[in-house]
């Protein structure tokens, strides 16, 4: 026995730091009902994306998870706005009543203006990219669907995933990744589509991983040292 | 007289606005609302399941206040109970679920009890903390659509809104409709036996009426008959 104990004793085992979890946090980041999507040459008639074309999505956040980690951000006064952009479409295709597109590429940039910048507007593109670059990062797997069954309003769903590399608060988020969910519209009649925008979107940055914490070896001896 | 019948025949020939049909012309915000939603009986988003219920509970996080009223303290909550499944098809990699005219959409106010989603509903609090208080709108949602990537598994959910009821339906404009969007996905903080997070929106839309080119004679026709 004391064998066994021994021989426990001298393994070496790794050690997890605690890290800070998210698990059960909602949307991280919510730009609610506020956003518009832009693609010249999309056919919001026939629901069809040439190859080629590039969307632009923009929006006004209204809120971060309270137990997510930007959660100190909620109620600064600050305004912060996000842009997803350089996705190239891949082209539509369609069959009753599915219309659905892919897109390659594509990056995220969420921003912090504390005043100093012009307040969003949809009328004017630069006001959702001044202030600080606080996130950004590629976007992958970008693809949209739209339901149309030939009355009532066509909707879908934006979906997109989001790997955080960069930003001043990047810290707070150091290589996570998620995915991005919005509804997707490109008819008036579900909401108001601006003029030179092309679609309307609800949606949230969901938090799927975070890189596995830092570890390092320790024995037995080591952890139990931690508990005294 | 030649001047006479040279525009009665103007008259007849130009094109006369009539009512004919509705269209939505500007919408308007209405509601902003996240939650979680579920199936019933049969649970795990067996949408296929005979006689299953698609259900969906969660929190009013923004209205347009010229429309609905609130008060501070209060808790704003949603429900929707769908009719059973009417049609269900496979397009590409999509489930699609259209459900009969009879799907339910109520959005409660609560000075009470607060919500509670609980586990594995519906249970002891889902949908019970969700629509007590008081119905302020009620409606019917006669097309609703579960959309279903079969491989992602996230989805949408859509569909025109008929209010009828409630404490603030007065409120609302007539001759409106409401557009009800929402997206699901399996996000890490879905409580077990639920399963999508769902996000979105419900937008009024006025109804304008459209119209049709007619002539003079076709509308006297319609006040000799």
């Amino acid at each position: 026995m004391n064998r066994i104990v021994k021989s426990l004793s001298l393994l070496v085992i790794p050690f997890l730091f605690a890290g800070t979890s998210y698990a059960g946090v909602d949307f991280i980041i919510d730009w609610g009902t506020n956003g518009k999507a832009s693609e010249p040459n999309y056919n919001a008639g026939t629901h069809h994306s040439t190859a080629g074309n590039v969307l632009t999505v923009r929006g006004i956040i209204i809120g971060f998870a309270n137990n997510g980690p930007f959660a100190a951000l909620n109620g600064n006064g600050n305004e912060y706005t996000v842009v997803l952009g350089n996705m190239t479409s891949l082209g539509s295709i369609h069959a009753f009543p599915l219309n659905l597109t892919s897109y390659s590429g594509g990056e995220f940039w969420v921003y912090e203006d504390d005043g100093s910048g012009a307040a969003a507007d949809f009328a004017n593109a630069g006001s959702f990219s001044d202030g600080t670059l606080i996130l950004h990062g590629p976007l992958s797997d970008v693809a949209t669907n739209i339901v149309d069954l030939g009355a009532g309003c066509p909707g879908g769903t934006f979906f997109a995933n989001w790997l955080a590399t960069d930003g001043s608060l990047f810290g707070l988020v150091p290589g996570c990744a998620g995915d991005i969910d919005a509804t997707w519209s490109d008819n008036g009649c579900t909401a108001v589509i601006p003029a030179g925008y092309d679609f309307h979107c609800n949606g949230h940055y969901g938090l799927g991983e975070c890189p596995p914490t830092a570890t390092e070896e320790s024995s037995w001896g080591g952890v139990k040292n931690l508990f005294r | 007289m030649k001047l006479l019948t040279v525009c009665t025949v103007m008259l007849a020939a130009l094109a006369v606005a009539m009512p004919a049909f509705a269209t939505c012309t500007t919408p308007e915000f209405l509601l902003d609302l996240n939650g979680f939603d579920y199936t019933f009986p049969v649970p795990g988003g067996d949408f296929a399941a005979p006689n299953n219920y698609y259900e969906a509970v969660g929190e009013i996080v923004a209205v347009n206040p010229l429309y609905i009223t609130t008060t501070g303290g209060n808790e704003y909550t949603f429900y929707v109970l769908s009719d059973f499944l009417a049609t269900a098809d496979t397009v590409f990699n999509f489930g699609i679920f259209s459900y009969q005219p009879n799907s339910f959409v109520g959005i409660y106010e609560d000075a009470g009890t607060a919500f509670d989603y609980g586990t594995s509903p519906q249970n002891a609090t889902t949908p019970g903390s969700f629509v007590d208080g008081t119905l302020i709108l009620g409606g019917i949602m006669p097309d609703m659509v579960v959309t279903v990537d079969l491989n992602t598994l996230n989805g949408s959910i859509q569909g025109s809104v008929v209010w009828s009821s409630g404490s603030q339906l007065g409120n609302l404009p007539a001759n409106t409709s409401t557009q009800f969007s929402v997206i699901g996905t399996d996000a890490f903080g879905v409580p077990a036996g639920y399963v999508w997070d769902i996000d979105g929106e419900a937008n009024l839309c006025p109804l304008t009426t459209g119209t049709e080119e007619t002539t003079w004679g076709d509308i006297k026709k319609l006040f000799n008959e």
